[in-house]
């Protein structure tokens, strides 16, 4: 099989028409399903309903200003049809356009560079064959100077341009096909794994938790408290496949997309696989937190009077909508679904606010940009949706709601403020690099910064290529 | 009479004193406890009614447990307001309850005193805002009227069937829940196709018939069920 | 003549047809002004509203009803004339009426159109079925209705029916238990029953959540699950219209050539403001737009406007089954019968629908056995059985337009910005008595089919909300307001908006084809801008 693969990939080195002659089904399927893997489709495709599959134009928000994906079909004009597969292997793998342009790594080449040669072929066979093509062009990506300038990622990628897949060959079978979906094509780390100062991946704390776009990416390492040392098996494969699992947590944000588009298609195997390798990577403590998230199962009751306080004589009282009483804004915009008692609905259509990760979260982002963004997730169980309440409330008072519900059914020490919602809601806090760089620029040091990034990139890279050669 | 409360199943008294926190939820144990309603005897007199009485009061009305304090004095407020002879009318009825002894609402109902009219339209007065959770009048299709608010989530209206329906505007489950009936209910056979819409929905049999001119007066014995009827079980929770 | 407009088009009212006009409008690139009497009120602000009202049953009771943007239920907001109280649960702000609605979404037929060449009685519409037939597949994917292709809906029993040439955006949502038991024992005795299409939506839609069954559709939708105008007022904002709260227009102001010119609205504070466009559209329902063309003096060559006046005056059956059905659970209204929808019987009388209600009856179990004095555990017992086998069929009929039922400005009452209120003469005609009859022959029917115990069924005459017929529509200038566009016959670029215009009523809420003739006549009103 890696011979035929490695001969097919050999033969179709620029030539894609030669392959549009000898379709493989089972190859084209098999690509199929590794982008589904791979989840290209969550950011190659807009987000309007209706948008065309893989042609581009999803503003990827990143702390430098939104990043446009590329039309990724086969149109010869607009996509990739003109691509050989060198030059997609190149562009998926390393982050190279054909003609040498530079992807920025929201294109999350440095985890695909793991993605074996069969797999890139297949892949290749799939969009090349299977994907209609789109004529058209999405806009193009305009952030600031100087993340404009896209050379600087040269010294970025000696940093941080490969993933360091390193497969333990004492691993079983499952675990190392777990490790490849985790760190390889579903990229995992791009999100759940903290970022440095550059904005690479920290991988001395690999799915020790992230941040993107304000949500908190949670910590996937199996610590008990604070990553998912207490979710079962099941719960864990529930959680991928449907977005959902009673007692644990709900799916939101870029991870309602991963499920959506990517987690609920994958094989039972597949799942079971991820859930194997998460158990072998190294715990992450976080010995700021006493209990998991999800460990807060009773509900503080409230007293009816608090927001049971009767309509008053004034007409106009009807119309003002200004409270910042977080119990009569969890009554009026919450408990319809979630109930009185926060317990959701036992048929699981609204989730407990209880025993909830979200809810339970010591950095309460989540439930602050939930409650703002809503959820909007198919999972396989079906279509999950919670309305936004980012125009009918106010930061203030989904301030004031979300630390209600934290303290009422979640983790009590809980408080939020206007101005945290309002940073959350704008992407969260910048990184050091977004804040450095206007007065390091303007001062005239880029040069001084490329070369010092690039030379820092050799030694650095040099380091971590023996730490992996001697692991 | 009070070994014959332990049948009646309807909430309890309260406990003695007053105190409004501690009601006691045990109707066995109240009930051998305090042989009738002795709380309600220290207050007798006929005096009228305060706060903490209308609550005690309240509770032994609608046998309802946990009575929250601060809306038994928005609607206790209210009632005066509305007849300012109510704190009167509700401290003679808590003096008929206490003199009869009753430990229960249905004991009280079956006693001679319960027959008196004033004192019935009390008790329906203070029950209802209980219920409906509201006071007053309601007038149709006019802005103004007498009402005022008492509860919502804590009306009693809905909780002989809460394990069935919803209070209005809040959730019990997801879409089509509705489709299957509550789940104590063994639906009768029905012809296929009757959970459809379309083509498989059943259409009508015939031509639409003349009725007799007139319903015969069912209103006190309700029609024997036919083979095709769905039974209902009791209440599985105690309201 | 003016060369400069402060707006392409200025819509006045932002209910769900103006809502509408207002986001085509805007959608199309024309910029566009909504003027609302009232104000934006968020949707959980709403709800609370209702929760703590002492007022449950009053569906205006959640909405500010202010002396300068009255709810339809102010004691002095209509005086009646007439026999009938005609009092409809009309509303002031962004959004309109369809905060508390029923949301059904019916098309009508095509013999309801032309029900004057049918049967020889009421009047015709100027455009027939296949006219608006587009329309109406845009209005509902606009207002995202859940129904099925597959029934006849007027009520026969027979193949699909109207035609269509769209599906329904979103399936059906399950039929209920109660609604199952009713069709099970019913039809032995010939009626048929049809699912109610409705803008409830079964999956997430719009931003939209499906309908979960909270059983407050009216006095509002706690989840927005139903549809709302506010939908498509925030739909036209987005797209570049501008919306004025706190803007009741008084004035609409005749220009040259037939033309009006400008439209004056006042705010609560006393603030006058003059507003020029190239085109107007009043969309303020069936009472008050008839009201701003009379006290501008504008539209009324043919004396017809507020005149025509028809609601689908109805009355109430209610009874206890003999089997617990549990009313309550799910939407509060889910389809009808309606054998007599349509008929030769109409040349003789009223079309008449039938439609169980599933609102959860415990206020009125309650309020009936606490009326007679029912107390103790006995009340409890009561009150779950009574609840459970609970039957109430809300039944309307179709009504004639009459010049002399009709609504008026009201100079005797002012409201606070000085601006006239209304008043309405209207009587039930023998059209609709005639139909009497039958429907209270169903209702024995219904009653002994079910087994049941009668509760009431001489519950009067009834509003039902449905404002028709005040700015009717025809074909002959002399007879009509307006013409099949919607566009006065007396003002070019004068265009309403309103329920209103409909000049045969049929028996199917009007809602969705207000909307359908609002989408309308913006394509219209977008081609000549």
């Amino acid at each position: 099989m890696r011979r035929l693969a490695a001969a097919l990939f050999a033969a179709a080195v620029g030539a894609p028409a030669a392959m549009a002659q000898a379709p493989d089904p089972a190859l084209v399927e098999r690509g199929a399903y590794l982008a589904r893997a791979a989840d290209c489709t969550s950011c190659h495709t807009a987000p309007e309903p209706g948008s065309p599959p893989f042609a581009g134009g999803y503003p990827i928000p990143s702390p430098m200003g939104p990043i446009v994906s590329a039309n990724i079909t086969p149109s010869k004009s607009h996509g990739i049809g003109g691509y050989s597969l060198e030059d997609f292997s190149r562009a998926v793998r390393a982050g190279v356009a054909p003609g040498g342009r530079h992807l920025y790594p929201a294109m999350p080449y440095p985890a695909y560079s793991g993605i074996t040669d069969e797999d890139i072929a297949a892949l290749y066979a799939y969009f090349m064959l299977d994907v209609a093509p789109v004529h058209t062009s999405p806009p193009e990506t305009e952030l600031p100077f100087p993340f404009n300038l896209r050379p600087l990622m040269i010294g970025w990628n000696l940093l941080f341009g490969e993933s360091g897949f390193v497969s333990d060959a004492g691993a079983s079978a499952e675990v190392r096909r777990g490790q490849y979906l985790v760190e390889t094509l579903g990229h995992c780390g791009s999100c759940h794994s903290p970022r440095n100062a550059l904005m690479g991946e920290d991988r001395s704390r690999f799915l020790g938790g992230g941040t993107v776009g304000g949500w908190v990416a949670p910590n996937l390492t199996p610590d008990p408290v604070a990553g998912i040392g207490g979710w079962s098996e099941e719960e864990i494969v529930g959680f991928l496949r449907d977005g959902y699992v009673a007692g644990k947590g709900v799916a939101a944000g870029s991870m309602a997309e991963a499920v959506e588009h990517s987690l609920r298609y994958l094989s039972e195997d597949d799942l079971r696989a991820i859930v194997a390798f998460l158990k072998t990577v190294p715990p992450i403590p976080d010995p700021s937190l006493a209990r998991p998230a999800y460990d807060w199962t009773e509900a503080r009751p409230v007293a009816v009077t608090e927001y049971e306080t009767g309509n008053g004589p004034m007409q106009a009282d009807l119309a003002d909508s200004g409270t910042l009483d977080g119990a009569i804004l969890y009554n009026g915009a919450c408990a319809s679904c979630h109930g009185i008692s926060g317990a959701g609905t036992p048929d699981g259509a609204f989730p407990s606010l209880t025993a909830n990760t979200t809810v339970g979260a010591t950095n309460p982002a989540n439930l602050v940009l939930t409650i703002a963004t809503g959820v909007d997730r198919e999972g396989a169980n079906g279509h999950a949706f919670m309305q936004t309440f980012g125009e009918e409330l106010s930061d203030a008072q989904i301030a004031a709601v979300a630390t209600h519900v934290a303290s009422r059914f979640g983790n009590p020490d809980v408080a939020v403020d206007a101005a945290a919602v309002t940073e959350l809601r704008a992407g969260g806090p910048p990184p050091w690099i977004l804040a450095a760089a206007p007065w390091l620029f303007v001062a005239g040091a880029a040069l001084v910064i490329l070369i010092f990034v690039a030379l820092l990139g050799v030694i650095l890279g040099v380091i971590l290529g023996r730490r992996h050669a001697a692991a | 009479m009070a070994g014959d409360s332990s049948t009646s199943g309807h909430g309890t008294a309260p406990e003695l004193a007053l105190d409004r926190r501690a009601f006691v939820v045990s109707g066995a144990f109240a009930l051998t406890a305090l042989a009738g309603a002795p709380w309600l005897v220290a207050s007798a007199g006929a005096a009228p009614a305060n706060v903490d009485q209308f609550l005690a009061l309240s509770a032994f009305l609608t046998g309802a447990p946990g009575l929250d304090a601060e809306l038994a004095a928005r609607a206790f407020g209210q009632l005066t307001e509305l007849d300012a002879g109510f704190p009167d009318r509700a401290g003679a009825l808590a003096d008929a309850v206490g003199t009869s002894q009753a430990p229960t609402i249905d004991d009280f109902l079956a006693h001679p005193a319960s027959s008196d009219l004033g004192l019935r339209e009390t008790a329906v007065t203070i029950v209802s805002a209980w219920y409906l959770g509201y006071t007053g009048t309601p007038i149709a299709l006019r802005a103004e009227d007498d009402t005022a608010f008492v509860t919502f989530t804590k009306a009693l209206m809905y909780e002989p069937t809460i394990d069935a329906t919803v209070r209005p505007s809040y959730a019990r489950a997801g879409l089509d829940y509705w489709v299957d009936p509550p789940p104590f209910v063994t639906p009768p056979p029905m012809p296929a196709g009757i959970r459809s819409w379309g083509r498989e929905s059943p259409q009508g049999v015939g031509a639409i018939p003349e009725a007799p001119a007139a319903v015969p007066d069912q209103a006190t014995a309700p029609a024997a069920p036919d083979g095709e009827t769905g039974r209902s079980q009791p209440a599985t929770t105690e309201p | 003549m003016a060369t400069t407009f402060d707006a392409d088009v200025i819509v006045v009212g932002s209910g769900a047809l103006g809502a509408n006009a207002a986001y085509e409008l805007a959608r199309q690139g024309k910029s566009v002004i909504v003027l609302e009497a009232g104000v934006r009120i968020p949707r959980w602000k709403i709800v609370e509203n209702f929760r703590n009202s002492s007022k449950k049953q009053n569906y205006n009771s959640p909405y500010p009803n202010e002396a300068w943007a009255h709810t339809s239920y102010d004691a002095e907001y209509i005086e009646n004339t007439g026999s009938f109280d005609f009092r409809p649960g009309m509303l002031k702000l962004v959004g309109g009426t369809t905060w508390h609605w029923a949301a059904a979404c019916w098309r009508y037929i095509p013999n309801d159109m032309k029900l004057r060449s049918t049967y020889g009685v009421g009047r015709d519409w100027p455009i027939d079925y296949d006219d608006l037939e587009p329309w109406y597949g845009r209005a509902e994917v606009a207002l995202g209705v859940a129904g099925t292709e597959f029934e006849d809906q007027s009520g026969q029993g027979g193949e699909p029916f109207p035609p269509r040439s769209t599906p329904y955006p979103l399936p059906p949502e399950g039929k209920t238990y109660m609604f199952q038991r009713l069709q099970s024992r019913l039809r032995q005795m010939g009626y048929n029953f049809i699912h109610e299409p409705n803008a409830r939506v079964t999956a997430p839609y719009d931003g939209r959540p499906a309908c979960a069954g909270n059983n407050n559709c009216m006095p509002v939708c706690p989840i927005g699950a139903m549809y709302s105008g506010v939908v498509h007022v925030d739909h036209a904002v987005k797209a570049g219209a501008e919306l004025r709260t706190d803007a009741t227009a008084y004035r609409l102001e005749k220009g040259e050539a037939g033309r009006i010119a400008a439209v004056h609205y006042r705010t609560s504070k006393g603030d006058d403001v003059r507003l020029t466009a190239r085109y107007f559209v009043i969309a303020c329902h069936g009472l008050e737009t008839p009201k701003l063309l009379l006290i501008s003096g504008v539209a009324n060559s043919s004396d017809q406007v507020g005149r025509n006046l028809m609601d689908h005056s109805g009355i109430g059956l209610q009874f206890l089954a003999d089997e617990p059905v549990w009313m309550g659970r799910g939407q509060i209204q889910q389809g009808g019968i309606f054998n007599w929808r349509d008929g030769p019987f109409r040349a003789r009388h009223a079309a008449i629908k039938h439609a169980p209600s599933n609102y959860v009856p415990n206020t009125a179990v309650a309020q009936r056995l606490l009326k007679v004095g029912v107390l103790g555990s006995e009340l409890d017992r009561r009150l779950r059985d009574e609840a459970s086998r609970w039957v109430d069929i809300s039944t309307v009929f179709e009504m004639l337009p009459h010049p002399e039922n009709r609504v008026e400005p009201n100079y005797d009452r002012q409201d606070a910005l000085g601006i006239p209120m209304l008043k309405v003469h209207y009587d039930i005609d023998d059209y609709v008595k005639a139909a009497l009859p039958v429907a209270m022959n169903d209702f024995r029917n219904f009653v002994r089919g079910m087994g049941g115990e009668l509760v009431v069924d001489d519950t009067g005459w009834q509003n039902r909300d449905h404002l028709m017929g005040s700015v009717i529509m025809g074909a002959d200038p002399a007879d009509s307001v307006v013409d099949g566009d919607c566009r006065t016959y007396d003002h070019p670029n004068l265009f309403l908006a309103t329920t209103g215009v409909i000049p045969a009523s049929g028996v199917i809420n009007p809602t969705l084809t207000g909307v359908a003739l609002s989408i309308r006549l913006a394509d219209i009103i977008a081609r000549e801008v």
